[in-house]
């Protein structure tokens, strides 16, 4: 083969490689797009036939409408609070006792660590009766508390801290006690500065979790003061089922902010996801 | 923005909200949970809790609504956590699981002999348990009918409605259209695949055309599973293999778009149907009667209810009757009721009281929803038993595979039957537990 | 994974005999305490509790102290005589089977790509991890209304190519299929950052030795990035599959199971079976069964996929 020709292939290859990249994204990102559109036509053009593929002029009314009927800052309030608490607890709560099983001996560890590793099996679907009866027993549903409190803790959240935990090396800890260092200090000076990262993508993870997290809410909240984002998408169904350009505007108000928050932090989130396939 | 900063900037922002953070103080006496979410429908309740509160300046009211799909979950669920509403507004069907649970208060004397000299006795039947007990007031009055669209039976060729089954299947498979990419661009009669009472309430509206019935009398033995049934279920699949009907086409959705030429529907139809782009309410849609099968005699229909009811737990039960008789009773003569007013104009309901179908005479007078008025004379109540949702949501699923050529009638109704009558069967040994 | 740290067997408390050390253990039941009691309460108990439920009939508004005991009928009747939880159990394999297939082959496909010489990698990356962070509640919205068998945008191309429309999401024999690809669109970017990073994570090393041996490109990647990806791999293949047998928010918000339960799922029948027909000792067996069938096939899967000359 000659080098023109190799070259030829290699950039034919080259060319093939963008190719497919360029259509997967359009698949990923078009039905982000068509919501935006969709969300900016009449009623009569959604349903017209053949298809109108842009608005004649945009009805940025139907956001003001969407502003009227449904309380936005309330849902996007409801959302960041329970959300934020939610990885504040899973946080802390994971990386004290993934501190304690990776670098600590004491009786019972190993069991305690095993019934953490069976519980991470479990489908959520198991407990979601019992623990919404829990809620029940201390009074909490339809309140912050019921939504966020069972959520503080995850089984997975403290496998994943140990396995971060353990990498680190026993010198510094040995050595930051010989300087006088207590326990609590050991954990918040030495410790969780190395495990940062590792901290980050839990935290991301669990944001995730909770931002979008639908069917414990749904059974928990009675009051639609108290609701999140998802079940506001959720009642915009029945409200617009007849007026999908509505409901389109809803759903653009629930997801982009998201989506703008993502991709200037995308650094982050991604790096940590992508830890958490290395280290499961 | 380094890490630090990014946990440091979600750190703080927690904290501003924590801070920010209002815990909701509930004051009120009486909640009222109601399935009426939309806009219009929340103001106008309002408006009503609102002059009731004007009158009795001791009573707090406070209205929760969710939407039709979680309505039992929230009530079981709500009940459950103990915080329960005092009042409830719910779909009958769910009556007699309520009542075995002990959910209900039963209504004070002067309630039910009021609900028992304004209120015709199929529909006091409708929110009673076979025991005879009443509980609640009962509220709108569903029938259905058979909605048309004379535009497209017109241009088939047809210039009235089927009056029975071989017409139905004539005019229905006129109607189809296959358009040149071979798909369906029209379709003869829409069925509502998803949605249980969709699917049920028309079926049983044709089985009692056609002389069936859905339950025994005395509501112990389910008796879909007859000769009449098994053909009703044969009009399904007859209306698929020709066309007339196509389930990935929804009555609900695409009959006010102009393209599908019958569905059997409720009279609340009427506000999406006034608002449709594709049909024209006042000059296209027609309302008939339910077309007879070949074992029918006469056209019947089947009407579900919806009911106002207490919550056993509640500590208010007098008031929250007090209040319910309110909305519900008649208190400037021929002025009909709060409730009645809000059923017929907002909704497009037949009310139940007689009060208010007097009062409202007028507005229901319209060609759509008079058509209706006259079928609630005559039309069946929906049977109530405990377990009848799930019930009602077996059928659905079986009719749904018959009209998706995944099974026969026979086997549909005899596999329905056999479960139907298991959940009687447990429910009544429940009950002697 | 193996973990170095646990050297005793848990069945042998090995108590500190100083006293530093000593303090150092209360130091760590003070740091376990609150996680470990939260867990128990929330994860642990109820799970005792499903349990129990699963062996009687509760209607949930009844007192717990009065619930008829029924023993394994629960058990009993889904295996033999709950039609819609056999096809939902179908359904759901299929599910998963479809998602975790397609996610693991495109996920990795795409990160080959991505980690090739590529321009504007980040910018890919964010493109196609864009449907991982939003609700999958806003997504069957959307999917809802762009697979719409009259309006959606998806069928008026089609149509415009002159092809049948198509019903998607009505369509008894087609509703499953567009559920997985929804559930394939909203995760594979995922994959694609899992994958990435397991690549990035191979020493170059190993490939520059290939080469001076004359290996060529699918040598490279049979030999190589393979075997080297096994533990990514059992990652994706594990977490996926435990994600997909619990589908819920996605078949809930856009078919509910319909047409005739040829969407239906395990864990929607099981919300149906509490919630709607008010069976919680049928919907907690529910959950056990499908609670050992994850089990099941977790235990298959690592066996399966794990390399056992790997090196951890």
């Amino acid at each position: 083969m000659t080098k023109d020709g190799k070259s030829l292939l290699q950039s034919a290859g080259s060319a093939l490689k963008y190719l497919v990249l360029v259509s997967g994204a359009f698949v990923m990102v078009f039905p982000f797009i068509w919501m935006m559109i969709a969300s900016l036509m009449t009623a009569g053009e959604i349903q017209m036939r053949p298809p109108v593929w842009l608005p004649a002029s945009p009805q940025f009314s139907n956001y003001s409408e969407l502003a009227r009927s449904i309380p936005i800052g309330r849902l996007y309030f409801n959302s960041l609070f329970t959300s934020g608490i939610i990885v504040l607890g899973v946080l802390l709560s994971s990386s004290l006792a993934g501190f304690a099983f990776a670098k600590y001996r004491f009786p019972g560890r190993e069991l305690l660590f095993y019934l953490i590793l069976a519980t991470m099996m479990i489908p959520f679907f198991v407990t979601l009766i019992p623990v919404f009866f829990i809620v029940r027993q201390l009074g909490w549903i339809d309140t912050y508390q019921g939504l966020v409190v069972p959520g503080l803790t995850s089984a997975y959240g403290i496998f994943l801290m140990r396995q971060f935990m353990v990498t680190v090396p026993d010198e510094l800890i040995d050595a930051a006690r010989i300087d006088g260092a207590s326990e609590p200090m050991i954990y918040w000076r030495i410790v969780i500065p190395l495990v940062k990262p590792a901290l980050a993508t839990l935290g991301t993870f669990t944001f995730i979790g909770a931002w979008n997290n639908f069917l414990w809410p749904l059974l928990v909240l009675n009051s639609r003061e108290l609701f999140t984002l998802p079940l506001g998408i959720n009642s915009l169904r029945s409200l617009y089922a007849d007026n999908t350009n509505l409901l389109m505007a809803g759903t653009a108000v629930a997801v982009v902010p998201m989506l703008l928050l993502f991709v200037f932090l995308q650094r982050y989130f991604i790096k940590g996801i992508a830890l958490t396939g290395l280290k499961g | 923005m380094s890490l630090k900063r990014f946990v440091l900037v979600l750190l703080s922002l927690a904290l501003i909200l924590s801070f920010g953070a209002v815990t909701l103080a509930q004051d009120t006496t009486l909640t009222m949970l109601t399935h009426w979410g939309t806009e219009d429908q929340l103001a106008a309740q309002q408006a009503i809790i609102d002059a009731y509160m004007a009158e009795h300046p001791d009573v707090a009211i406070e209205l929760v609504t969710v939407d039709f799909g979680e309505l039992r979950t929230k009530i079981i669920t709500g009940r459950t956590a103990g915080i329960s509403a005092d009042v409830y507004h719910f779909y009958h069907l769910w009556l007699p699981d309520f009542v075995n649970a002990g959910v209900l208060a039963e209504p004070p004397q002067d309630s039910l002999t009021y609900i028992d000299d304004n209120v015709a006795q199929g529909t006091i039947d409708a929110v009673s348990t076979p025991d005879g007990q009443t509980w609640g007031y009962p509220t709108e009055v569903n029938p259905y009918l058979l909605v048309y669209n004379k535009r497209l039976l017109a241009e088939a060729g047809y210039d009235a409605p089927p009056a029975n089954w071989d017409e139905l299947k004539e005019i229905a498979a006129a109607i189809t259209q296959v358009d040149d990419t071979g798909a369906i661009s029209q379709v003869g009669l829409g069925v509502m695949p998803g949605w249980d009472s969709g699917i049920v309430h028309p079926f049983s509206a044709l089985l009692f055309s056609n002389g069936g019935n859905y339950l025994s009398e005395d509501r112990t033995v389910a008796e879909f599973n007859s000769a009449q049934g098994i053909e009703t279920l044969q009009l399904y699949a007859d209306l698929v293999a020709s066309g007339g009907t196509d389930p990935s086409i929804n009555g609900l959705g695409d009959f006010p778009s102009g393209t599908v030429g019958m569905v059997i529907m409720a009279p609340w139809w009427r506000a999406t149907l006034r608002a449709a782009e594709g049909v024209d309410f006042e000059t296209e849609v027609g309302v008939a009667e339910i077309p007879v099968g070949p074992s029918g005699d006469a056209p019947s229909s089947i009407a579900y209810t919806w009911l106002f009811a207490v919550d056993s737990s509640s500590p208010n039960k007098p008031a929250a009757w007090d209040f319910i008789h309110w909305m519900n009773a008649e208190h400037d003569e021929g002025a009909g009721s709060a409730i009645g007013d809000f059923l017929v104009n907002a909704l497009g309901a037949i009310p139940s009281f007689d009060h208010d179908q007097a009062a409202f005479a007028e507005s229901m007078s319209d060609h759509y929803v008079s058509a209706f008025v006259a079928a609630s004379a005559y039309a069946r109540p929906e049977q109530i038993v405990a377990g009848g949702q799930e019930i009602k949501t077996l059928l659905q699923v079986e009719i749904e595979a018959v009209l998706a050529g995944m099974t026969t009638p026979e086997d549909a109704l005899a596999s329905v039957e056999m479960q139907a009558n298991a959940i009687l069967e447990e429910q009544r040994m429940m009950a002697e537990e | 994974m193996p973990s170095p740290a646990i050297k005793s067997s848990w069945w042998m408390p090995d108590i500190p005999k100083s006293a530093v050390l000593r303090r150092r253990m209360l130091w760590a039941y003070v740091f376990v305490a609150a996680p470990i009691l939260a867990l128990l309460v929330f994860l642990a108990g109820p799970i005792l509790f499903s349990g129990w439920v699963s062996l009687h009939r509760w209607d949930m508004l009844s007192p717990v102290g009065d619930m008829p005991w029924r023993g394994l009928q629960n058990y009993i009747f889904l295996l033999t005589r709950d039609s819609i939880f056999i096809k939902a159990l179908g359904n759901t394999f299929l599910f998963a089977i479809g998602g975790v297939g397609a996610n693991t082959i495109l996920g990795l496909g795409f990160a080959l790509l991505l980690n090739s010489r590529i321009r504007g990698r980040a910018v890919w990356r964010v493109l196609y991890f864009m449907p991982v962070i939003t609700a999958p509640l806003a997504l069957a919205v959307m999917f809802s209304f762009i697979f719409d068998r009259n309006y959606g945008v998806v069928n008026s191309v089609i149509t415009a190519l002159g092809l049948p429309r198509q019903p998607f999401l009505s369509g008894p024999n087609q509703a499953l299929m567009t559920l997985i690809f929804i559930a394939i669109y909203q995760y594979v970017g995922y994959y694609i950052v899992i994958f990435l990073a397991g690549l990035q994570g191979i020493p170059q090393d190993y490939y520059d030795a290939a080469q001076v041996d004359g290996a060529g490109n699918w040598q490279e990647f049979r030999f190589i990035t393979l075997p080297l990806l096994r533990p990514v791999m059992l990652f994706v293949v594990v977490t996926n599959t435990i994600g997909a047998l619990q589908v819920f928010d996605l078949v809930f918000a856009t078919t509910g199971g319909a047409p005739a339960n040829s969407s239906m799922t395990v864990v929607l029948h099981m919300y149906n079976t509490a919630f709607k027909f008010s069976r919680m000792g049928r919907a907690s067996a529910m959950a056990f069964i499908l609670f050992a069938i994850i089990m099941l096939i977790t235990v298959m899967q690592v066996r399966l996929l794990r390399d056992r000359s790997y090196q951890d």
